[in-house]
C-alpha cells in the first residue's frame, strides 16, 4: 500500500537573551557593526532524532538607521561531544553560557542563512525562515551583524527559533 | 500508523596518516591533492547522507588567513575506475594519486577555510554529503602559499553515515 511521508512538528527551542523567556542564551543586544555572538549549545540527544529543521531569525530591529541591502548572518556550530564544535571557536559554548566566536571561525560552521535590512527605519524587524539539515548532537547558533550599525540595545527581542521538522510515514 | 523517520548515527571512518581506519596522510599538504584510500560502503543496502568532519592544522604551519582548502570525493562502483580518474587508483589500504586537473571532475563538497595566522591553531569545519557509489575516497588540496603542517597526524577526515530510521 502506497504510504505518503509528510512533515511533522516538534516541539520548537528558542535562544535569546536573559530578560526574555527563552531555552537557550544568546544575546545579540546591542551587538556592534562586524560583531559577532555565539548562543549557548542545545543538546539534541543521543537517541535518533530529527534532521531537519525550521529556523526562524528575528532581528529586532537597530539602535541607528540601517542601511537597506546589508545583511545580518545566521550560522550553526555543531559536534557531536561538548567541545570541539566548529571553527574552532576560541570558547566553546556550553549548555548555560555562550561561547566566543571571530568572523573566520563562522564561515567554517555551517550557514543558515542571512536577514537583509528592508528599510531604514530603525525600529523595523527582520525576519526570515530557513530550513537547516543539522546531523550533530550539540548545535549552537552564531550571529554575524554585517551591517554598518548596532542591533537594538535597549528592550529588544531578538530571537532565534529552532523547530524540528522530521518526515513522517502515514 | 504514522511513523517518524529520524536520523540514526552509524559507526564513523576516519581517514588520517596513522592510527585511524583509512590512510590519508596530509602532511604537507598544499597544490598536489592528496586522495585518500578507498572505504567499501558494501553491495547491501547502505546510507546514502553523510555527516562530514575536517580537521586540519596545528604545529608549526603559518597559514595565511582564509587560505582555502577543497574537499572532493571521488567515488567508484567497482574498486577502479574512480572520478577524476585519477592518475593512480588508490586501494583499501594505499593513497592513490591525483592531479589538479583530475580533482575538478570529483564532487566538490566543501572549501575549509584558515581563520588564523597562529601556527597551532587548528581547523574544522563540517558537512553533509550524498555519496552513492560503493566505494568512496575523500580528495583534499590546498591553495595557500604554504604547506600544512608535516604531521599527518594532525589531519583527518571523519565520515559518518546517518541514514533516517522509521521509529
Amino acid at each position: 500500500m502506497a504510504t505518503k511521508i509528510y512533515q511533522a512538528e516538534e516541539t520548537a527551542r528558542t535562544w535569546s537573551d536573559a530578560s526574555t523567556s527563552s531555552d537557550e542564551l544568546m544575546d545579540i543586544g546591542g551587538l556592534a557593526a562586524n560583531g559577532v555572538v555565539c548562543g549557548s549549545y542545545h543538546d539534541l540527544g543521543a537517541a535518533p532524532r530529527a534532521d531537519i529543521y525550521e529556523v526562524s531569525f528575528l532581528v529586532d530591529g537597530f539602535d541607528t538607521a540601517p542601511v537597506v541591502g546589508q545583511m545580518v548572518e545566521l550560522w550553526f556550530a555543531e559536534s557531536n561531544a561538548t567541545t570541539g564544535f566548529d571553527g574552532q571557536l576560541t570558547t566553546d559554548p556550553t549548555d548555560t553560557a555562550e561561547g566566543v566566536a571571530t568572523e573566520p571561525q563562522a564561515y567554517n560552521c555551517t550557514f543558515a542563512g542571512a536577514v537583509r535590512v528592508h528599510s531604514t527605519t530603525a525600529a523595523d524587524e527582520l525576519l526570515r525562515r530557513f530550513t537547516v539539515r543539522l546531523t550533530s548532537r550539540y548545535i549552537a547558533p552564531i550571529v554575524i551583524n554585517l551591517t554598518d550599525d548596532a542591533l537594538l540595545s535597549t528592550s529588544d527581542a531578538h530571537m532565534v527559533t529552532v523547530k524540528a521538522i522530521p518526515q513522517e510515514s502515514q | 500508523m504514522a511513523s517518524k523517520n529520524y536520523q540514526a548515527s552509524e559507526t564513523s571512518t576516519v581517514w588520517t596518516s596513522a592510527g585511524g581506519d583509512k590512510l590519508m596522510d596530509m602532511g604537507g599538504m598544499i597544490g598536489t591533492p592528496i586522495m585518500g584510500a578507498y572505504l567499501d560502503l558494501g553491495a547491501s543496502p547502505r546510507a546514502d547522507w553523510y555527516e562530514v568532519v575536517v580537521k586540519i592544522g596545528g604545529g608549526t604551519w603559518d597559514p595565511d588567513i582564509q587560505d582555502t582548502l577543497e574537499v572532493r570525493f571521488s567515488q567508484s562502483n567497482s574498486t577502479t575506475g574512480f572520478d577524476g580518474p585519477p592518475t593512480t587508483d588508490p586501494t583499501s589500504s594505499v593513497e592513490g594519486t591525483m592531479t589538479i586537473d583530475q580533482v575538478r571532475n570529483c564532487k566538490l563538497c566543501r572549501t575549509l577555510l584558515t581563520t588564523s595566522t597562529t601556527a597551532a591553531d587548528v581547523w574544522q569545519c563540517r558537512f553533509r554529503v550524498r555519496l552513492t557509489s560503493r566505494y568512496v575516497s575523500p580528495v583534499m588540496r590546498g591553495s595557500g602559499a604554504t604547506p600544512a603542517n608535516n604531521t599527518g597526524t594532525l589531519h583527518s577526515i571523519t565520515l559518518t553515515p546517518i541514514p533516517r530510521e522509521t521509529q
